[in-house]
Parts: structure tokens; C-alpha cells; sequence
């Protein structure tokens, strides 16, 4: 018989709380997931935090995408849930605007198995971004990247936000 | 976690569930000191409450209902960082977008520096670049990839209902799936388990039931179908024995998907047909008349040879549609059929139709024509042979209400492209 204190997180997301249904339509198994059972140490996750920002600086994708999970669930778009294309979709758009695209961390929040990363961007218009053309711009921005860690200590969930607009106005030269 | 921290993310949800939510914009002092930064704030945008105020002022005009949704909070220190979302109805000037009655759902991610259980300093926004998508303000990169995804998930629907699977259905169908109309079906479970018990039982009601998409169209969250469904009345229906009878319907449904799953949906299916098939109440419509109906087809080609046109605007409907061949082909409307009929009239004034045969059933009336006349003038593109000329030519009309409103027509062009002399074989 399961053991149902270790998905005591999946049950009080369906049973306590008011956007209960929110995790389970995103897909996360939660049953594959004890993820409340686990513990993982402060120093750890910032091991993987920082493991996952050099990968970004260092423009390697790859590397950046092996630390997630194969389950791994992200709120992008409405409706589709994407999993590792979630990072192509974002530094992958990113980098080929701003080939010379790097991130400065403020700091990063550590609560539990999720952690945080406040951020700058900074970086150079030489490619397209949505409806601009290059334009040799440089910009700072601000970004916030947040994840949540299971039991292989790979990345289940990821939530990405960037001030995009605030790009838009640096490169135009209209803000 | 501390005890700082517990006590922020309570103020945190106080502020977003209590305040936010109730857009009472007047409390925001309360959580934002007047000193407050808001580093992503918009340019324009003052500092502290007043800032806040002002945003959120903007953005409740812009949409009535809007609603933050928290997800998941992550702190330590003194800052708390916020996953939610934002979502509500686009019934107002959202940031210069008049309203466009969208339903929208936004991400938004912020941390905030807590002083004294006050946002001090503040990082983050809203997906604007998806808000705008959705709003149509910007186009859909991944419009393409949804439509497919969207048709695939109305297709596992569409065949869950037709195999009477439920797991098909339960694989697209969120758990806590609202149907809009289900309020007209008592004693259904709430939840998906809603729409897997509605199929069930029109299943059992309709042995063979066949649903068949018509149209699915994409627009943002939601896809939009058209269906029809066939089946054989074989169970009870709202309470109504089996008849026998095979009874067809159609019916249209939008659907919205969050997260890969139908999450709610609005349904308009043609119930009061059903019945009227199934003989349980009575048409709306009259019955059929297919001696009125080859009166009426009399009345037309005698006005015809009586040179009367515009009775076409009293024996016909405005919405005729005509499916033709080569010499008269599909055609809306009225104007053509007269510009048709002048035009054969100056070039054969003599022209006589005659009515050879006609078979009328239900609401259509099969025609067979001959039409006789002299060439006194040039007629498409041919010069004016003053000689006899005849075609045949037999028509489908379709009756609604005392007027044409449809026909599909074959006449003899050929005997007549030969009695131009253009094809051999003919008398020309």
C-alpha cells in the first residue's frame, strides 16, 4: 500500500488548496515524485545553481537542458506545457539576438527544493528580436529564473521571466 | 524556514488573495510604502503605493475580473519570490488594447524585499509578451503547433465519444473540467467524470452513435468545433423511449486548454431536433407541400415566358444559391438569374420555356425544360443566326418556406455549343 505521507505536497495541492488542480493539469506526477520526502541540502542547490548558470553564460544549451528532468514541466504559453524545449524556446531566442548575451546574479533564494534566481541580463542587438531589427544597442534587464528540484537532483519544474520590454526600449533607443 | 519568512508569505498572500484579488486599490498603503521601488515598473509609473495603485487601476479597467492566482512562494532572507498568475476577461482598454472579450492567463514571477511586512523593493512582471499574444495584439509564433495539437486533442475527444472510451476522454479532459451547460443535466459528477458519463449515456440512448468533425478552428487557449452525429435511437433519450428511429443532429462546442487539457468548454447542440426526429415534439417548420412546391416552379417559368423577371423577387429567396454547369455556374443571389434571363430574352425575344415533366418530393421539385427560341441577336459571343434554336435542360429546386432558395441545374450546352456550329454533329 502507498505510502501516502510521502505525497503529502500532491495531496495538499488537491485537497487544501484553492488551485489545487494547478500542478496535476501541468502534468507533474507527483506519485513518481515523492518530492516532499526529499531532502536536500542548502549547499547543493546553490551547487546546482551555480552549475546551471555557468552553463547559461557559457551559452551551452545542452548542458543547461541535461539538468532538467525528462518530466519536467514548465508554465509557458497557453495551453502546452513544454519540457526541455522550454530553453531553446527562451535562451535559444535570447542568444540568437544577443550573441553576446550574459546573466549577473543579485542573488539566489534558496527555500526548501526550490530555488530562485534574481538576475540581470545584459547583452548586444545583432539579431532580430520579435519585431526589431538589430540595431548595436547594448541593454540590462532585469530576469527571474525559478526551479524546483526532485530526487535525482534534476530540475522538475522551471518558471522563467525576463523584462522583455525593457529590452525592447533599451535597442530601439525609445526608453 | 523561519518564522520571518512564514510571517511574509503571509502578508504576501494577505496582499495578493485579500486586497489584489478584491481590486481594493484603496488598501494598497497598507503593503506598499509610499517609498517603495518597483524596479520593473512601466515608464510613467510613480514610486511606492502610488505607483501600484495607479498600475493596478489601469489594469482592473482593462479587465473587470482579473484575478492573481498564487502558485508557489519561495523565500529566505528577507525577500520572498512569488509564482502566480494572472488571468481574467478582456472587457475593457487593457495598456491601449481596446476590449476584446478574451479570456487571458498571464505568468507572472516576482520577488520581493520585505520590510515590516511591506514590499521595500520589488523585481519581476508579468509575461507581456504572451499577454499580447493572446490578446491578438501580437501574432501566435506557435499558432501552427497548437492548431495541431489542438486537432489531435479534439480527435482522441471525438474518439473516446464515439468508442465510448473513457480514458480517451480522460486524457484530454482536466479533472476539474467545468462544461458551461451542464447546469441543463441534473445528477451528472462534477469533473470530468462529467463529460465521460453525458457520452456514456448518449451512447446508450443512440446505438452506432457516430460523431463526425465538421470544423475545428485555433485562436489563442481555445479551439472551436463543428460536429454532426448520427445514430439510431435505441434507448431512452431525456426520458423518451426508443423510437428506432436514426436521428442526425449537429452541434458546436469551444473548448479551452491550459496545460494540454480541455479545462472548460461551452456547448450548443441541436436537442429540440432531436426530438422533433424522434417525434416527441412537433416541427416548427411546415410539413412539405410538393403540390404547393411545382405550383410555385409553374408560376416562375411562366412568368418567364410572360417577360416578367422581377417575379423572381417574389418566388424566390434573396440568399438563392445556384450549383450550375459550364453555361450557368454557381451563382448567389438574385441578380444573376436575372441578368440571365434578360440577357437569353433580348437575344431570343420569342423565347418560350416549356415545363416537360416534373417529379416533386418533400421539399424539392425535379424540373425538365425546353426552351425555344429565335437568334435575333448575338448571344454569347456569337454573331445573330436569325434561325430556331432549342436546348434542354433539367433542375433540382429546393423549397424552404414558399421560396427557391436552392437549385443544381444541368441543361444541354453541348446541343447548343453544336447548333452554334462550334462542335460538330449538330444541326447549325
Amino acid at each position: 500500500m502507498a505510502d501516502e505521507s510521502k505525497y503529502k505536497i500532491f495531496w495538499k495541492l488537491t485537497q487544501t488548496e484553492p488551485n489545487a488542480p494547478f500542478a496535476e493539469q501541468r502534468g507533474i506526477n507527483y506519485h513518481a515524485y515523492p518530492v516532499d520526502d526529499y531532502q536536500i541540502a542548502r549547499a547543493d542547490v546553490q551547487a546546482l545553481a551555480n552549475q546551471y548558470i555557468a552553463n547559461i553564460n557559457a551559452h551551452n544549451l545542452d548542458a543547461a537542458k541535461a539538468m532538467l528532468d525528462d518530466q519536467c514541466k514548465e508554465m509557458t504559453m497557453p495551453g502546452e506545457p513544454v519540457t526541455k524545449a522550454g530553453i531553446d524556446m527562451t535562451y535559444g531566442m535570447l542568444l540568437n539576438a544577443f550573441p553576446d548575451l550574459n546573466m549577473t546574479i543579485i542573488q539566489v533564494l534558496i527555500d526548501g527544493d526550490m530555488f530562485v534566481i534574481n538576475g540581470e541580463l545584459h547583452g548586444t542587438s545583432q539579431g532580430q528580436f520579435y519585431d526589431n531589427a538589430p540595431t548595436g544597442r547594448s541593454f540590462v534587464t532585469y530576469m527571474i529564473e525559478i526551479f524546483k528540484i526532485t530526487n535525482n537532483n534534476k530540475f522538475i519544474e522551471r518558471y522563467f521571466w525576463y523584462d522583455a520590454m525593457k529590452i525592447v526600449r533599451a535597442i530601439t533607443g525609445t526608453g | 524556514m523561519g518564522e520571518l519568512q512564514e510571517r511574509n508569505k503571509a502578508r504576501v498572500r494577505d496582499y495578493i488573495e485579500n486586497v489584489i484579488n478584491n481590486h481594493i486599490v484603496d488598501r494598497f498603503a497598507e503593503y506598499v510604502p509610499d517609498d517603495g521601488i518597483d524596479y520593473s515598473a512601466p515608464p510613467g509609473i510613480p514610486r511606492g503605493n502610488a505607483g501600484t495603485k495607479m498600475f493596478f487601476t489601469m489594469f482592473f479597467e482593462g479587465s473587470s475580473d482579473a484575478k492573481n492566482t498564487i502558485h508557489e512562494m519561495v523565500a529566505e532572507g528577507d525577500k520572498v519570490s512569488i509564482i502566480s498568475s494572472i488571468s481574467g476577461t478582456h472587457d475593457g482598454n487593457l495598456m491601449g488594447l481596446p476590449a476584446t472579450g478574451k479570456h487571458f492567463s498571464a505568468l507572472l514571477l516576482e520577488t520581493v524585499r520585505m520590510v515590516d511586512g511591506k514590499y521595500a523593493e520589488r523585481w519581476g512582471g508579468m509575461d507581456i509578451v504572451g499577454l499580447m499574444i493572446q490578446l491578438g495584439a501580437l501574432p501566435d509564433p506557435d499558432l501552427k503547433a497548437r492548431t495541431e495539437a489542438y486537432t489531435r486533442m479534439v480527435e482522441r475527444y471525438i474518439y473516446g465519444v464515439n468508442h465510448d472510451d473513457e480514458n480517451a476522454l480522460r486524457e484530454v479532459f482536466a479533472k476539474d473540467f467545468n462544461d458551461h451547460n451542464n447546469a441543463q443535466v441534473s445528477g451528472l459528477p462534477p469533473g470530468v467524470e462529467a463529460v465521460v458519463a453525458a457520452h456514456h449515456q448518449l451512447n446508450e440512448s443512440f446505438e452506432g452513435l457516430t460523431f463526425t468533425i465538421d470544423e475545428v478552428l485555433v485562436e489563442g487557449d481555445e479551439v472551436a468545433i463543428r460536429v454532426h452525429a448520427n445514430g439510431k435511437h435505441t434507448g431512452a433519450f431525456y426520458g423518451f423511449p426508443p423510437t428506432g428511429k436514426d436521428i442526425t443532429w449537429t452541434a458546436h462546442r469551444i473548448l479551452r486548454v491550459k496545460d494540454g487539457m480541455f479545462v472548460e468548454a461551452w456547448n450548443e447542440f441541436d436537442q429540440v431536433g432531436i426530438l422533433q426526429q424522434m417525434g416527441v415534439i412537433p416541427s416548427f417548420a411546415p410539413p412539405p407541400n410538393p403540390e404547393a412546391n411545382k405550383a410555385l416552379v409553374r408560376r416562375l417559368y411562366q412568368a418567364e415566358n410572360d417577360h416578367n423577371i422581377d417575379i423572381v423577387y417574389e418566388l424566390m429567396s434573396p440568399d438563392f444559391v445556384m450549383h450550375g454547369d459550364a453555361l450557368n455556374p454557381y451563382q448567389k443571389g438574385l441578380e444573376p438569374i436575372k441578368q440571365g434571363a434578360k440577357m437569353t430574352q433580348d437575344a431570343f425575344p420569342d423565347m418560350i420555356v416549356e415545363i416537360e415533366d416534373m417529379v416533386a418530393s418533400g421539399d424539392k421539385v425535379m424540373v425538365r425544360l425546353r426552351w425555344t427560341g429565335t437568334m435575333a441577336k448575338p448571344f454569347m459571343g456569337m454573331p445573330a443566326s436569325n434561325k430556331k434554336m432549342s436546348w434542354t435542360a433539367i433542375a433540382t429546386n429546393r423549397i424552404e418556406n414558399g421560396k427557391i432558395v436552392e437549385r443544381w441545374f444541368n441543361s444541354d450546352v453541348f446541343g447548343m455549343l453544336q447548333q452554334f456550329g462550334i462542335i460538330p454533329g449538330g444541326q447549325s
